[in-house]
Parts: C-alpha cells; sequence; structure tokens
C-alpha cells in the first residue's frame, strides 16, 4: 500500500472515531435533556398538589356557607363527612381531615404526593370552630 | 488520467461525503433540538396558564396572560379527556369549569372568573379570550359590559367579530360562555358545571339529611333540592333556607 493510501485511511479512521464519539456526546445529551423535561414535569405535579392545600378549602363542597355568604375561611364538618360517604367524586386524589379519611381512591402502586396544612373547621351541629388538618395524597 | 490524478479524485470524493455525513448529522441533532425546545417552551406556556386557571378558579378574578411571542392555543374535549393544546404540541388537562376559544398567533390573552351561583355557590367559572376580538350583544344582557374585565371591546352589532344572542333572565355566566367559546367547547364546559353542580346539590342534600330540628323544613328543602336543576327557578329553595334561620336552625347553604 502507498503511503498516500495509508494517509488517507488513517485521516478516515480518525474521522470516523471524532464523529462516533461527538455523536454520542450529543446523544447524551439530548438524552439528559430529555430526562430534565420528565423531573420538570414531576416538579410541576408537586407545585399543583401543594397549590390543592390553598385551593380545597376554598371549595363550595367543603367550606361553610350561611345564607349564601361565605365569610369564614373554614371547612364545614358536615359537607366533609358527606366526603365519606363517597358522594363526591374527586378523581384520583384522597383527602384527609383530621384524620378522617373522607375519599380513598388512590390508584394501587402509584407514586404518591403528600402534603398537609392545619384549617378551620366548623361543626353546625354545635356550632364550634376547631383546628383541624388537612391531608391531601395525590 | 493519471494515477495521482485518480488519488486527487478519491480525495476530493472523500472529504464531501465525509463531509455531508457529519454535516447531515448535527442538522439533525440540531433540528431535533430546536424541536425539543419548543416542546419545553410549550409546556412552560400550558403550565404557565393552568397556574393562572387554578388561581383564578380559587377566587374571581382577572389576568392579562402576556408572554411576549405569539402561540396558538386550542380547546379540545371528549368523554375521557378535557385538555387545551399549546402550538398543535402540548396538551394540559383540566378539570375546572372553564371556557375558551381556538386563536391563533395570540400573544395576550384576557383570563377571568365569575363566581357562579344556583342559589348557592356551585364554582368560579373561567373564561378565555383573545383581545383582538371585538364583541357585541343583542337582547336582554343587563350588565353585560359591566361584568367583562378591562381590555375586551365591546362595539355595535356590525363591527363586531362575535356576537353574542342573551336570552330573557339568561345568566351572565352563559352569555360570557357563548361570547368566548364555540359550540363543542360551550358543551364540555356546561357538561362539567352540570357535574359539579350536581356535586355541590349531593353534598347539600346529605348535610339536609343529618341536621337535628326542624325536621319539616329539611324535608321540604330536600324536596325542593331534587328538583333542582340549572334551568330552574331557585326563589322556593332560598325562602326555605332563610326560614330554617328565622325560626332558629342552622341553614344548609
Amino acid at each position: 500500500m502507498k503511503r498516500g493510501q495509508l494517509q488517507i485511511q488513517e485521516t478516515a479512521i480518525v474521522i470516523f472515531i471524532i464523529t462516533v464519539i461527538i455523536a454520542i456526546a450529543l446523544i447524551v445529551f439530548y438524552r439528559y435533556t430529555i430526562d430534565d423535561i420528565k423531573d420538570d414535569n414531576a416538579r410541576y405535579l408537586d407545585i399543583k398538589a401543594k397549590g390543592l392545600i390553598e385551593i380545597l378549602p376554598n371549595l363550595p363542597e367543603l367550606k361553610v356557607s350561611e345564607l349564601g355568604i361565605e365569610a369564614d375561611w373554614c371547612i364545614d364538618k358536615k359537607k366533609a363527612l358527606i366526603f365519606d360517604n363517597g358522594f363526591y367524586d374527586f378523581g384520583r386524589k384522597r383527602l384527609k381531615i383530621d384524620e378522617i379519611v373522607l375519599y380513598d381512591e388512590l390508584g394501587v402502586g402509584q407514586d404518591t404526593r403528600k402534603f398537609s396544612s392545619p384549617v378551620c373547621m366548623y361543626d353546625p351541629m354545635n356550632g364550634r370552630k376547631t383546628m383541624a388538618k388537612l391531608v391531601v395524597e395525590w | 488520467m493519471g494515477k495521482r490524478g485518480q488519488g486527487m479524485q478519491f480525495n476530493w470524493i472523500f472529504v464531501v461525503v465525509a463531509g455531508a455525513i457529519i454535516l447531515a448529522m448535527f442538522t439533525g441533532f440540531a433540528v431535533k433540538y430546536v424541536d425539543l425546545r419548543e416542546s419545553i417552551n410549550d409546556a412552560e406556556i400550558g403550565r404557565g396558564l393552568d397556574q393562572i386557571f387554578l388561581s383564578a378558579k380559587s377566587t374571581a378574578q382577572y389576568k392579562t396572560f402576556d408572554i411576549g411571542r405569539e402561540f396558538d392555543i386550542n380547546f379540545f374535549c371528549d368523554e375521557s379527556v378535557n385538555e387545551f393544546i399549546i402550538n398543535k404540541n402540548y396538551g394540559q388537562e383540566y378539570d375546572y369549569v372553564l371556557f375558551g376559544g381556538d386563536y391563533e398567533d395570540v400573544e395576550e390573552l384576557i383570563i377571568w372568573s365569575r363566581e357562579f351561583k344556583h342559589p348557592f355557590r356551585v364554582d368560579n367559572i373561567i373564561y378565555v379570550f383573545d383581545p383582538r376580538k371585538t364583541v357585541a350583544v343583542i337582547g336582554d344582557a343587563q350588565g353585560f359590559e359591566d361584568g367583562l374585565p378591562e381590555g375586551i371591546q365591546v362595539v355595535n352589532q356590525n363591527q363586531a367579530d362575535i356576537v353574542v344572542n342573551a336570552g330573557p333572565n339568561e345568566d351572565l355566566a352563559f352569555v360570557y360562555a357563548r361570547m368566548v367559546s364555540d359550540d363543542e367547547t360551550y358543551n364540555c364546559g356546561v357538561e362539567l358545571l352540570q357535574d359539579k353542580f350536581e356535586n355541590v346539590k349531593s353534598i347539600y342534600y346529605g348535610k339536609a339529611s343529618n341536621m337535628p330540628g326542624c325536621a319539616s323544613i329539611y324535608a321540604d328543602l330536600r324536596t325542593e333540592l331534587t328538583m333542582l336543576s340549572l334551568d330552574s327557578d331557585v326563589e322556593s329553595l332560598e325562602d326555605k333556607n332563610r326560614d330554617l334561620s328565622d325560626v332558629g336552625c342552622e341553614v344548609v347553604f
């Protein structure tokens, strides 16, 4: 084999190896970016689940209402207990208030997020307001 | 052609082929990466909107969503899913009562929420509108303009992009819903509102079944609740609830 042909073969091998290295680097970078997007999705679901803690006590299904006025930032215990009877379709979320499981429909084997917050609870049977713990599992 | 000439020709072919392969690889990667970045941007827009919708759901308010670049938004729903799609690429599911239309190349959206009562609070309804469009209302729609957020132009019928009909004594919530959405998303939104209404009604029915004293008023109230629909009159139900307060019993809603 002549010297010129050898040089061309050497150059070809070097270019091939560099190309393979660059291709591997690009694939790794691309995969990393995709994994980062997946993590981003999980982070967003966390934020959304935490946000539920703020939204839930304000839902008409739970909040105290008197003659159409919702003045108190309190959960109505009577309404909350109705959740326990399976009246309300709350999807794949589980709500607990003061250790009372209000709705339990979590999928089996799925990743769950759990957040809790103190809430005011009003009992219309005796007119008393107490503190309770609202737990959201999602 | 001599041997030297053939060698040169081979060199050139080799350089062109190798260069083309490397260039194609980089171009392919660049195209894929641009697609990926666009998907990330679309997801960020979708999540940003989802957050605004959730905050609008908890308290009645109005907001302008402006990201400084154009995007498309489409609302889609079927029996199993309600979602809005950004740039025909990223779909964000939602389970709140939302009315919106399909808008192309929007840079800004007006989002507002309005409390819906019948006669108890059912939900805060969210509306999404493109402020470039002008609206007009015909029929009996008292307070229509006052209920709209700033930035929505109400003009006369001949100049309007959207003309909405208001029925006699129709709740403005539905007039706004028809104004911002097409038939398909309107029906989906009303269906979600209907489900929400039935849920809240069930909870009040359950509450009225478990209250002590005033048995006959609670029983009447339960009968009224059973017959209550989104179209029905609410005065009698409100009267029953007020009667409870008048005789010193706990009100239901």
